[in-house]
């Protein structure tokens, strides 16, 4: 079943001084229900931007975006359309709104309307969804990124959408917190059957989707499974990406002539190289 | 030795409930022309320690040498001079620009130790030459204007422009993608060659530290856990991993082959060192 | 910077935080209140007791109060100043030159003084305890009647909170913004009042617009989270006053009594 649809979708930003700035480009792309697709691009490539019209937050300046059938253009559905497709973004400090991490999760379904035991009910659930039940009453301005960014996820989870989209969510986290919210948002995926669109320029988080659409200059110039698209030269040279580490490993021995299969973690790299000796 | 750091400790608020050992007896030394990365999770003294080596945060404990420069608890250094030896650049610098031109933004930390307008200029000029950016093209531009990669390099340029003789960098390459971040790692060997030997670069990201620096210091709850060069210090994997820190890929991979019996190297740390040692146990 | 805490809130589980908000608000306003009708120093002295009796129940450290008092002394120094100089009521104790100061003006400075003091460790001592969240819920309960007239109330108590929420971030940024331009040589204590402003607009000019981008990113945030998505709002978190309540009321209660007392009845005898 198809739950987002982009058609022809273009979108310019207007400048003080010159020509608008062509930020996405006739852009089409339709996404599954309970799929886990990779947007990325290099930075500049127009893919924060596109993520932005997927819950109407801005509209197409030309071209159409449906939800659930439903085109974010339509002012009276706007509320349906955010509650249906949730977004968490790059910088967890700027999405707090409350200094108590239970009150800060609630601050969805109260804006909804949730009845009061039901709001309960949806804090529990996202605390434990994403791991940090123990810091409910914790304020989290000391906490690491990667929790802050936790915390963030929960409070979307807890408007219970149907979509999940994260805008460069681990762009300025370290390595630590990367790998935990990957975790967090693939078994979301995984457990909960909520549909994931995770825009990223860190290779290795792609490794488990379903697929991968690559930006560039404002175009989605390629798709595929994870293996398909790591298989393309044109992915570290022209869009300005890099592969995760097992893979780029992989392709160099290729390269030097050995024969290697597509491989995407560092056990399978273990397994063929131990094959070649 | 450029840097020295004898018995360095520091306490974060004392005697209030807030209390934090940020720093515990530290020593360790640096010599001229090293690459040195430091790696520690969040909270283990990495920014506390780099503050106290250009006077941001005032020395309680301990000794530190900068270039000669000597620090202690009871004399005030000539900040200064202490300043323009030790280049400092934070985490996003591009968010400390300020003024209206390039020109005017590099030129902050010239005028500031008072040098003269010809002496400026002149820096100025070499600075945002050094940092890949076209100097004609710029100067006059607002640096507002600039894309974000564009953006950081010029805020680089204002720490070289002092010409200092030892940089120290906080996380350049956070938030770049992978294109931005080699681009980082080239500036930083360029300026390195170029104009200030010595450089310490702040990282979480053991893959990357480890295939650029010389040493790397493992910071650890404020305690110095090792300063080792690469090779050596993943000898200590297990140690690493315990105190939450990555080990490279490259180097999980070959410690894998020589578990199951196959003769790799321990020198393994980047892909291409590992590619080369299958190159050779395949005989080619 | 670190120093200035005003504003911040203090986590504790103590009998002054978990009061009702409401509650909170409105008798730490009949305390302001109460302040303004003290006339002697035994006056002055139930109501430090009356804060120290607080500051003791809401297991606040006393110096994180004291430091909130430390972003206003500049203030304080300079109305007593003021006062000591300008009031010519009273007896003469010192004239010298043009400067006369008397024994009533030393007497009102030292009140105006103890006023101010007073007034800001008792706000001071609200938001310590008091998250911006639960502040804006009492708030907005209080206001409730205005929604009649149409006046926006959950809007302005959203407002209120998260400029409160945002201050600790910025004082943040402000200190990184002054080290990183400290590490070129910045320097921000020498020169005169003009050079001292001047040399702060390096730190100024980045914390706007780091502001702008924040405000801008906070305005995408709340969309994202519905913010406004019904007029029929919901709260987790229901407002019911308690025992704890009722004691802290007729605790107040009593202190302003002996307060009244003391300058309608009294006269400011003790």
């Amino acid at each position: 079943m198809e739950v987002l649809r982009l058609e022809n979708v273009s979108f310019d930003y207007r400048q003080i001084e010159g020509e608008p700035l062509h930020a996405v480009k006739e852009v089409s792309l339709s996404v599954r229900k309970g799929e886990f697709l990779v947007l990325a691009g290099a930075n500049g490539s127009g893919k924060s931007t596109l993520a932005k019209m997927m819950n109407g937050l801005i509209l197409p300046t030309r071209g159409k975006v449906y939800v659930y059938g439903t085109d974010t253009a339509d002012k009276t559905k706007t509320f349906d359309i955010r509650r249906r497709v949730g977004m968490v973004f790059q910088n967890p400090d700027n999405q707090m709104i409350a200094t108590i991490v239970e009150d800060d999760i609630a601050f969805g379904p109260e804006n909804l309307g949730v009845p009061r035991e039901e709001i309960i009910r949806r804090v529990d659930w996202a605390l434990k969804a994403v791991g940090m039940e123990a810091r409910r009453k914790d304020t989290p301005f000391k906490m690491s990124g990667g929790q802050k960014q936790r915390i963030a996820i929960a409070g979307i989870l807890a408007i219970r959408p149907d979509i999940l989209i994260l805008d460069e969510a681990t762009s300025m986290l370290d390595p630590k917190g990367r790998r935990e919210v990957t975790e967090v948002i693939t078994r979301l995926n995984k457990e909960e059957g909520i549909t994931v669109i995770h825009i990223t320029h860190h290779m290795d988080e792609a490794v488990g989707a379903d697929r991968i659409a690559v930006m560039h200059e404002g175009r989605i110039v390629m798709q595929g499974t994870p293996a398909e698209v790591f298989a393309s030269p044109l992915l570290t040279t022209e869009y300005r990406l890099a592969l995760p580490v097992a893979s780029e490993i992989a392709a160099g021995l290729k390269k030097e002539g050995f024969d290697m299969p597509e491989v995407l973690t560092p056990a399978q790299l273990t397994e063929a190289i131990c094959r070649l000796l | 030795m450029s840097i020295i750091v004898e018995n360095l400790s520091y306490t974060y608020m004392p005697k209030t409930p807030y209390e934090k050992k940020a720093l515990d007896n530290l020593s360790f030394q640096i010599r001229e022309g090293e690459y040195v990365g430091i790696i520690g999770a969040t909270g283990s003294g990495k920014s506390t320690l780099v503050q106290h080596l250009n006077g941001l945060i005032k020395l309680t404990e301990g000794r530190i040498s900068v270039f000669g420069m000597e620090l202690d608890k009871k004399s005030k250094p000539d900040y200064k001079k202490l300043r323009s030896t030790v280049g400092m650049v934070f985490q996003y610098p591009e968010y400390q620009l300020f003024a209206e031109t390039v020109e005017k933004d590099v030129a902050f930390g010239p005028k500031n130790i008072e040098l003269s307008a010809e002496e400026t200029a002149e820096r100025v000029r070499e600075a945002v030459g050094l940092v890949g950016l076209d100097y004609d093209e710029v100067a006059g531009r607002s640096p507002f204007e600039l894309s974000g990669g564009q953006k950081r390099r010029v805020a680089i340029a204002g720490v070289i422009a002092m010409r200092p003789k030892v940089l120290v960098l906080d996380e350049p390459t956070a938030g770049l993608d992978p294109a931005g971040r080699n681009d980082m790692y080239r500036l930083i060997d360029k300026i390195k060659a170029e104009s200030t030997p010595t450089v310490i670069m702040i990282s979480h990201n053991m893959d990357e530290i480890s295939r650029h620096a010389d040493r790397i210091l493992v910071l650890n709850e404020g305690r110095k856990e090792f300063f080792l060069p690469p090779a050596e210090l993943f000898a200590n994997s297990a140690r690493l991993s315990q105190i939450g820190l990555d080990i490279p890929l490259p180097v999980k991979v070959a410690g894998e082959l020589r578990s199951r019996g196959y003769d790799v190297s321990q020198d393994v740390i980047t892909p291409d060192d590992l590619t080369a040692e299958i190159r050779r146990l395949a005989g080619r | 910077m670190k120093n200035i805490s005003f504003g911040q809130y203090y986590p504790a589980d103590s009998f002054v935080h978990n009061l009702d908000p409401r509650v909170k608000i409105l008798l730490m306003t009949a305390f302001i209140i109460s302040i303004f009708f003290i006339k002697s120093f035994f006056g002055y002295v139930i109501i430090a007791a009356f804060i120290l009796l607080c500051v003791i129940f809401s297991k606040v450290p006393f110096g994180s109060v004291l430091r909130s008092v430390k972003g206003i002394l500049f203030l304080v120094l300079f109305t007593m100043i003021l006062n000591l100089f300008f009031v010519r009521e009273g007896n003469v104790i010192l004239d010298w030159k043009i400067i006369k100061i008397t024994d009533y003006g030393v007497l009102f400075t030292a009140k105006m003084a103890l006023r101010l003091v007073l007034l800001v460790m008792g706000t001071s001592l609200l938001t310590l305890t008091t998250t911006p969240m639960s502040l804006t819920d009492g708030l907005e309960s209080l206001m409730k009647p205005l929604k009649l007239i149409r006046f926006p109330v959950h809007d302005v108590a959203l407002i209120m909170s998260m400029a409160l929420r945002l201050i600790p971030s910025l004082m943040d940024e402000a200190q990184k913004i002054m080290n990183a331009q400290k590490a070129r040589a910045a320097s921000f204590d020498s020169g005169n009042v003009f050079q001292r402003a001047k040399a702060m607009l390096p730190v100024l000019i980045p914390l706007f617009i780091s502001s702008f981008r924040r405000a801008d990113e906070l305005a995408l945030a709340l969309d994202a989270r519905c913010y406004n998505a019904t007029p029929n709002r919901t709260k987790m978190k229901k407002l019911k006053a308690g025992w704890r309540d009722v004691v802290a009321t007729f605790v107040t209660a009593g202190f302003i009594t002996v307060i009244m007392l003391d300058t309608f009845l009294w006269m400011g005898v003790f």
